[in-house]
């Protein structure tokens, strides 16, 4: 896939005001992490870094410097929880907001699909382009 | 004193001297003779003596070699038949003087004056009948004495013996009766006895009071013991002066030591009867208690075993419960046959329920015949307490099991359903996100934005599919019922008890009774305190000791030992129930402190957990309107997980 920002869609394309925020995603799942970037950058809003296996979470995070990440949680080798904590343990990304993306919820858990638990920001799957995006916004501007 | 008319026999062999005689008689003047004449002396034998006749008049002309045989031969068949010789005179007389000794009188018939005749033979008939009365009396005397068992003693004044009977000699071991004349109760006696009676007999000797069938203990020298019952009296002579005693002991040592033997045996039963850990009773054939020892009473609820002597079942039960005894013991006396081991429901008369184990066996006299019963019950109630409380446990644990089987059953769906979900919606995030991007792109064809619509809204569909099979193996029905939590409590650690020796865990259970109840979701709250049980094992991997304490208190105004938490969620003065369960592991960092209740975090190797079972554990808790905290244990390394829980729900959702 090439490591270019795609074409924007035309109704966000009026919302860019600035530089595109650095969003680095990781799962497993290689088309899904297609579509989110496709998606995401086709907002015009965002720069989507992919990493598809999770022990390489951290060296990517290091260089990549992304503003928010997206972290699966159920992963072969190293799962979202344990990744999470290993970012949260290293100086250089331990400020970064995480939003966990998961299949493992129920409605009730997910409420709209975006939701708080135990101080941490939570994404069900399937998610929409749109609340993604929103969700983003919501958790970057806390952090502002 | 022989009858009249005096029956004489005449042996004689002359007529004349018949009719010579018969002419003395007929002028006597006691009364009337009868006379016969026998002419030999085999005719006389002949006769039937003792009915024939009172005196024999013996003819000394008889050949004289019969006289002596004659003599002899009618004293030796009847001594009560007097004897007189008829001499003719004085020189017969001197002929036959060696012989006149053995009869009783003579007569010389040539020189019979008038009257003498009867007068002679009437003595001699009347000394013949006294001799024969003194010997009868006597041979009584001798035989007695020789043949009573009893010792029979005469004692002189100094209390010697001079007549004793045969029995006493032998008893005391002399060869003849005798050998213990002269000699005192001091020679055959110890001086223990010999004194005692030596006194007795000198005190009836000065009072002439008798002593009648006192029992006395007789102790010989050589050890030997003989019990006796003795009677003695004063021996009077013929002018009534008491001369010393007369006595008579009757040997009753194996009597003595047959009721001896009885009053022992009495004495054991009624210790066995009394002190038996079963309530004993006899009743008669009218079903009247005759034995009953105190605990039976009790069981009947009488006070005392005076107050159910003599009484019956209808004493102390309702009339249908006292029939129903009633007639199955009449059919025990009726049959013969006893019962074993009936298990018998009663309520007593203060309400008291008992459960008894009853035997009981029919009672016979010496000829077999059913006189009543014998019964002994045995006090069950508490062991029947124990089986019901088994039972209800039994019933509760069949509960919890299949509560179980129905948890586990949704665990494997959940399971089941969490695989499914992360494999269907990641294919339905890619097909989702990958519509939005087609439908960004697509704006000149109004048919491809319907299809791809129509396709948005079957994937959706889809999720709905996978949503609801989520929320079904989650079971979040919440049930809340006012329970006891000790209950709840112990049931979890019942089933965790392989748990705890898998892990070598000794389990402290201080559970404080009868707190009051909260209402809970028993499945959720369950799983409470397994996750915590399940954690507190996880950080003793060597094992340790697990405490799980409950307790209430009140909520006390904020200080430095009430967390902020707990002034957020209680009130004070609110009722508070608490749960604690320490552990003896390591112990919580500061870190760990501040994250424990995270998602995701865990202090398990990576690996070995997801870290979400804290996190559950506290949504359950607050659901309750609870709120769990963690934190060191003061005094001793370990954790402490403490749970507080309102008393009164403050709304219930």
């Amino acid at each position: 896939m090439p490591d270019c920002p795609s074409r924007p869609h035309k109704k966000m394309k009026a919302k860019i005001t600035h530089e595109p925020r650095r969003v680095l995603l990781i799962d497993d799942e290689a088309s899904f992490t297609r579509m989110v970037k496709l998606n995401l950058e086709a907002t015009g809003k965002y720069a989507v870094r992919v990493v598809n296996e999770s022990p390489q979470s951290q060296q990517v995070a290091n260089e990549f410097h992304p503003e928010i990440i997206l972290l699966d949680v159920v992963m072969p080798e190293v799962d979202g929880g344990d990744v999470a904590n290993q970012l949260r343990q290293h100086e250089t990304t331990k400020h970064i907001p995480i939003i966990f993306v998961s299949a493992m919820v129920s409605r009730r858990e997910s409420g709209s699909g975006f939701y708080k638990s135990g101080g941490e920001h939570f994404l069900a799957k399937p998610v929409s382009t749109e609340l993604l995006d929103e969700s983003i916004e919501q958790v970057l501007a806390q952090k502002v | 004193m022989a009858a009249y008319p005096r029956k004489l026999l005449l042996l004689s062999p002359d007529p004349t001297e018949e009719s010579a005689l018969r002419e003395h008689l007929s002028k006597a003047e006691d009364g009337k003779y009868e006379l016969r004449r026998v002419e030999t002396l085999e005719a006389l034998k002949q006769l039937d003596l003792v009915n024939a006749c009172h005196a024999i008049l013996l003819d000394m002309r008889i050949e004289s070699n019969q006289v002596l045989d004659a003599i002899h031969s009618i004293g030796a068949v009847h001594e009560g038949v007097a004897l007189l010789c008829l001499c003719r005179n004085h020189d017969q007389l001197r002929e036959h003087k060696d012989l006149i000794h053995l009869v009783d009188d003579y007569l010389l018939a040539e020189s019979l004056v008038e009257g003498e005749l009867p007068t002679r033979i009437s003595h001699a008939i009347r000394r013949r009948q006294k001799e024969q009365e003194l010997l009868s009396e006597q041979n009584l005397l001798k035989q007695l004495l020789e043949n009573i068992p009893d010792a029979i003693y005469f004692k002189d004044k100094q209390s010697r013996f001079i007549k004793v009977s045969q029995a006493m000699t032998r008893t005391y071991g002399f060869p003849n009766p005798d050998d213990i004349l002269g000699k005192t109760d001091f020679d055959l006696f110890t001086k223990e006895h010999a004194q005692l009676a030596y006194d007795d007999e000198q005190e009836i000797i000065r009072s002439g009071k008798p002593i009648v069938a006192k029992i006395e203990k007789e102790t010989l020298p050589d050890g030997g013991i003989n019990w006796v019952t003795t009677t003695k009296i004063p021996l009077r002579d013929a002018h009534g002066q008491i001369i010393g005693t007369m006595g008579m002991s009757r040997f009753v040592t194996e009597l003595k030591e047959t009721q001896d033997k009885l009053e022992r045996e009495g004495r054991l039963l009624k210790t066995v009867v009394d002190y038996a850990l079963a309530g004993i009773f006899v009743k008669d054939s009218k079903g009247r208690y005759l034995i009953v020892n105190k605990r039976h009473a009790n069981y009947l609820g009488a006070h005392s075993v005076d107050d159910v002597i003599g009484k019956t079942l209808y004493d102390f039960f309702d009339p249908v419960e006292a029939k129903k005894i009633c007639t199955s013991d009449a059919n025990i006396m009726k049959t013969g046959k006893g019962i074993e081991h009936m298990v018998d429901h009663r309520v007593r008369p203060d309400c008291q329920e008992l459960w008894l184990l009853t035997s009981k066996v029919p009672f016979h006299d010496k000829d077999g015949t059913c006189i009543g019963l014998v019964g002994i019950s045995q006090d069950i109630t508490s062991q029947k307490e124990i089986e019901f409380k088994l039972k209800s446990a039994i019933h509760t644990l069949e509960e919890t099991q299949l509560q179980l089987i129905e948890a586990e059953k949704l665990r494997t769906v959940g399971r089941l359903a969490a695989g499914v979900a992360h494999e269907v919606k990641n294919p339905l995030s890619v097909v989702l996100l990958g519509m939005d991007y087609l439908k960004q792109n697509i704006t000149d064809s109004k048919e491809l934005i319907e299809v791809l619509n129509d396709m948005q809204q079957a994937a959706e569909k889809a999720n709905d599919v996978i949503f609801e099979l989520l929320d079904y193996s989650s079971p979040h029905e919440i049930s809340m019922l006012p329970m006891d939590i000790n209950v709840l409590i112990e049931r979890v650690l019942a089933l965790m008890r392989h748990n705890f020796s898998e892990a070598h865990v000794t389990l402290h259970n201080e559970l404080t009774p009868d707190l009051p109840l909260i209402s809970m979701d028993a499945p959720k709250m369950e799983q409470v305190f397994i996750n915590l049980v399940l954690n507190a094992i996880a950080v003793m991997p060597d094992g340790g000791d697990l405490t799980v304490r409950s307790y209430e208190q009140r909520m006390q105004q904020t200080g430095a030992n009430v967390s902020s938490k707990m002034t957020e969620r209680f009130c004070i003065g609110d009722r508070i129930l608490v749960v604690e369960v320490e552990d003896s592991g390591k112990g919580l960092t500061p870190e760990d402190m501040e994250k424990v209740f995270d998602p995701f975090y865990s202090t398990k190797a990576t690996g070995e957990g997801t870290g979400l079972g804290l996190s559950v554990t506290r949504s359950i808790v607050e659901m309750h309107h609870g709120l769990i905290t963690l934190e060191n244990r003061k005094d001793t390394p370990g954790a402490c997980a403490r749970l507080s829980f309102p008393t009164t729900q403050k709304n219930e959702s």
